[in-house]
Order: C-alpha cells, then sequence, then structure tokens
C-alpha cells in the first residue's frame, strides 16, 4: 500500500490457464481442417481412381505406397492430429446437452449431427486404420484391390463404409461452416445461412462422390 | 364456471426438494397472461383436485417484457411469462423454471451468475475519472445504431437456457456476454479496454466453447444477433492471441 506503481516490461510468465484453454481448443478447430478435413478430401481423391478401374486405382495410388519416412509423415501429418482431434472431440462432446426435442431448429440439429458424425467417424476410422493399414503392418499384406473388393462384396463391411464414409463427410462440411464462424471469418446471418448452404451442398457432391468409389470397388477384377 | 384455462406448474420447495407438478383450473380470460394467471392462483392456491398448496413463487417485474425477471419455460421453450398471452397459448399450458441456474423454490431461480460473467469480463465502459475527461470521441451512426441491438440484453438467460452447450457438466457462460463484449468494443471509449476483455474471453466458459448451435440467436426475446457478436468475438480473440504469439 501507498507504494507508486511502477511501469515495467512484461515478463514472461509461461501460458495463462485460459491461454491454454484456448490453444486446445483452436488446436482442434485448425486440425479438422489441415490436416484431417485436407486428408480426407485427398484420400477421396486418390481413390476416386477406381471408378477408371483396378489397375489404374492401384498405380495412382501407388505413390502413398512406400514414402520416404513414411512412419514419421503418417504420423506427423495424420495420426497425432487425428488422435488429438478425437480425444478432444470426445472431451467437448461430454461437456454437450442436445436439446432438439425443445428446440428443433435446423442449426441445432446440425449442432447435434457434429457430434454424432464425431463418434461414427471415431469409430470408422479405427476400423478401416485396423482393417487396412493396420493389418499391413502387423501382417505385411497389402491392401491390394482384391482384398478392398472383398471388403465392398461383404454386405456388413460394405454398409459400415457407406455409414462411415458419409459420416465422415457430413462432419467435416458441417466443420468447414462452423470453422468460419469459430475464426470470425463469416459473421452476419445472412452470410451464415449462405455458407451453411454452400457447405450442404458440397455434403451432396462428396456424399456422392464417396458412394461411387465405394461401389466402384465392388466391380470384379 | 365459464370457460377455463389450465395451468400445470411444476413445484419445488427449496432447492434440495423433490420436484412435483401442480394443476390449477382458471377462469379464461384471452387478456390474461402467465403472470397474470399466477397471481390469481396465488391469490387462492387451490389445485385443481381442490387440494389447497403454497401459493407458487416466482419473480417478476416490468410485466412488458424489458426487465427479464419473469423469464421461465413454458410450454418446453423458454420465454417471459408477462408476455405470454392466454389467447396465443395451448389448453393446458405447462409451466417450469429455467433449469440452467440454481433454482430458488417453484419458478424461482438465481441467475446472478450471468452478473457474474458481466463483472468477470469487464462487460461495462469505464468513463468516469478523477477529473473530467472531456467528451468521449464521436461514434459513425450506423455503428450506434447496430449497437442498440445489442443494449437491449436484459439478462434476462433465455440464450443460456435454451444452449445445449451450457449444462451442468460445461463451464460455458453463454452468448449474452459474448454480446456484452461485442458491444463495448464497438465503443471508441470502450475499445480502449477491449483487450481486458478478450482476455477474459479467452478463458474456459468462454467464446471458444461455443458449439455454433445457434439457439441463442433463435430464442433472444430482443432479437439480438448474438450469432454475429460470437463470429466477431471469436475472431477478435483470435487475432489478439495471433499478435501476442508474435509480440509478446
Ligand atoms: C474425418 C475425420 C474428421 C474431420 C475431417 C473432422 C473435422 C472437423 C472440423 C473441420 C470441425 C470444425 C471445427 C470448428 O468448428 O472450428 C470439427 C469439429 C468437431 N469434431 Fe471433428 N473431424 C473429424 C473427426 C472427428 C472425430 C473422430 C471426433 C471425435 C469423436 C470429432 C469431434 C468433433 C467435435 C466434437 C467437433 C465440434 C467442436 C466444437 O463445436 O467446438 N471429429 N471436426
Amino acid at each position: 500500500m501507498g507504494e507508486a506503481a511502477t511501469a515495467r516490461a512484461p515478463e514472461f510468465t509461461g501460458m495463462t490457464a485460459g491461454e491454454r484453454h484456448w490453444l486446445l481448443r483452436r488446436l482442434h478447430s485448425i486440425s479438422g481442417i489441415i490436416p484431417i478435413g485436407g486428408f480426407l478430401l485427398f484420400h477421396l481423391f486418390e481413390n476416386g481412381y477406381v471408378v477408371r478401374g483396378a489397375a489404374a486405382w492401384w498405380s495412382e495410388t501407388a505413390f502413398t505406397r512406400g514414402l520416404p519416412f513414411e512412419i514419421v509423415i503418417e504420423a506427423v501429418i495424420l495420426w497425432i492430429p487425428i488422435l488429438y482431434h478425437m480425444i478432444y472431440g470426445l472431451v467437448i462432446i461430454a461437456t454437450s446437452a442436445p436439446n432438439n426435442a425443445g428446440y428443433a431448429y435446423e442449426r441445432n440439429l446440425q449442432y447435434t449431427l457434429q457430434r454424432v458424425t464425431g463418434i461414427l467417424a471415431l469409430i470408422f476410422i479405427l476400423f478401416h486404420f485396423f482393417t487396412t493399414r493396420g493389418w499391413f503392418y502387423m501382417t505385411g499384406r497389402e491392401t491390394n484391390y482384391a482384398v478392398m473388393h472383398a471388403y465392398m462384396m461383404d454386405p456388413v463391411i460394405f454398409a459400415i463404409y457407406i455409414i462411415g464414409t458419409l459420416a465422415c463427410v457430413y462432419h467435416l462440411t458441417n466443420g468447414i461452416f462452423t470453422f468460419t464462424i469459430t475464426w470470425g471469418l463469416v459473421g452476419g446471418p445472412r452470410s451464415q445461412s449462405l455458407v451453411n448452404r454452400l457447405c450442404n451442398a458440397l455434403f451432396v457432391v462428396l456424399a456422392i462422390v464417396s458412394v461411387v468409389i465405394l461401389i466402384s470397388f465392388r466391380a470384379p477384377v | 364456471m365459464a370457460e377455463t384455462f389450465i395451468l400445470r406448474v411444476k413445484r419445488q420447495e427449496s432447492p434440495k426438494a423433490e420436484s412435483h407438478w401442480d394443476e390449477f383450473e382458471l377462469e379464461y380470460k384471452p387478456h390474461h397472461n402467465v403472470i397474470s394467471m399466477l397471481m390469481e392462483i396465488r391469490r387462492n392456491p387451490i389445485t385443481r383436485q381442490g387440494k389447497r398448496t403454497t401459493a407458487p413463487v416466482f419473480d417478476a417485474n416490468c410485466l412488458e417484457e424489458v426487465c427479464g425477471s419473469c423469464t421461465m419455460v413454458i410450454n418446453g421453450r423458454v420465454r417471459q411469462a408477462c408476455s405470454a398471452l392466454a389467447e396465443k397459448l395451448p389448453n393446458p399450458t405447462t409451466v417450469e423454471p429455467m433449469t440452467k441456474f440454481p433454482l430458488v423454490r417453484d419458478l424461482m431461480v438465481d441467475r446472478s451468475s450471468m452478473f457474474e460473467s458481466l463483472r468477470r469480463a469487464h462487460a461495462w465502459t469505464p468513463i468516469d475519472g478523477t477529473y473530467d475527461l472531456g467528451p468521449g470521441p464521436r461514434m459513425a451512426p450506423d455503428i450506434q445504431q447496430f449497437s442498440y441491438l445489442f443494449q437491449r440484453c436484459m439478462t434476462c438467460g433465455c440464450c443460456l437456457e435454451a444452449c445445449p452447450q451450457v449444462n451442468s457438466h460445461s463451464k460455458f457462460r453463454g452468448a449474452a456476454i459474448i454480446g456484452q463484449v461485442y458491444l463495448h468494443g464497438q465503443h471508441p471509449t470502450g475499445k480502449m479496454h477491449q483487450d481486458e476483455r478478450l482476455a477474459a474471453m479467452m478463458d474456459e466458459g468462454g467464446v471458444a466453447d461455443c458449439g455454433n448451435a445457434q439457439n441463442c440467436v433463435e430464442v433472444c426475446p430482443k432479437e439480438i444477433p448474438l450469432t454475429t457478436a460470437i463470429a466477431s468475438v471469436g475472431g477478435q480473440v483470435s487475432r489478439k492471441w495471433i499478435r501476442d504469439l508474435f509480440t509478446k
């Protein structure tokens, strides 16, 4: 008391609890777009070659098999961000209390769908990883056309792929919309509703692309 | 009795007591609203089944939808009871307290968490000094007009009640406070302290915890563009954060 305040240059005091919370949230938001969203789009693109037949698909996707430092690249651009997004996503889901019955608005439905598709995506991504890449790492069996074809001919696995892929695609397109709000890129109600509709349209396009790709794997070699 | 109106009221004697429903039957008057009906019940608290009970406890003040104190959940949707007119309500109608605030008794809740949010976020514009600071900078009329929308906030709690991200297992403090942070950041004098408010918005419970369900803007009785404020404040905190990362 009584001491005059003296102006001092700020000292580095580490992160405050608020800054740490903010960082975790922002990493969750960014990781959904870069790299996970970007990878999902690339993954649909590379597998899209399957519509040109088994041979085209196998040769066009060759470069993603046998990359130098493959494990490092996959871990840094894929598995660490995805694991982070999944785990923190579950933390966020645990703090939500959907109320769609009482407040049946379109955005509120999308809010709940974002969470439901997140959980479906989590189950599907783990399943998809272990039955393709994971299996390869453990047994050395390549996931070639014959393997994917056999999966897609199995009605249960085919259904899992349809549901899982649509969930991922919905989660991404709706997430692109909420991302623009999170970062303050799209503000007013009119522009938000426009971006929301564009993202819904993107969902329809990507959903058709995904289903066409999955069905194409059912063509015999 | 002529035509009647049935009001089902959720009752709870104390924060820890069990809740139950009481049904009251009143004479139907088209100009009744939920508060005037509750006042009538209070004068003679006898249920439809003929049982004498205690007078339902509720908050109400202005009776013209500007104070926010009579906010309740009416037929499952949050709104002000004073502007819920009998002629526009289904019969019977249910009346419950808000669920996102600590219950005091019956329909009365304690909304002090919203005032605590205003305090934490410095959601005011300091204009008093130890000497006359003179007139403040001028404000463009269009910004004045847009800001006015946010000045209509009456801290009623509708936006928190309808928000799926505001609940007992989440720390999110809701949309109202984000609207007020936006408002004071628009004011040329208020802007000078915006960094303090943004720092509070960074904390757990601040703008990052919004899940974009956007129910707030649907239920706000004052039609405040809350989602515009959420996007803007989200952007302001992001920019401050990135600026601080490189300059602090
Ligand atoms: C295909 C893989 C995934 C992609 C492309 C993806 C992408 C995104 C994007 C872009 C967002 C929006 C971020 C924002 O609003 O700022 C988001 C949000 C979210 N994601 Fe994912 N995600 C994926 C998987 C998952 C998984 C497996 C979970 C966990 C169960 C999950 C849980 C969530 C949750 C809860 C949100 C909402 C966050 C909020 O409202 O703040 N996501 N995701």
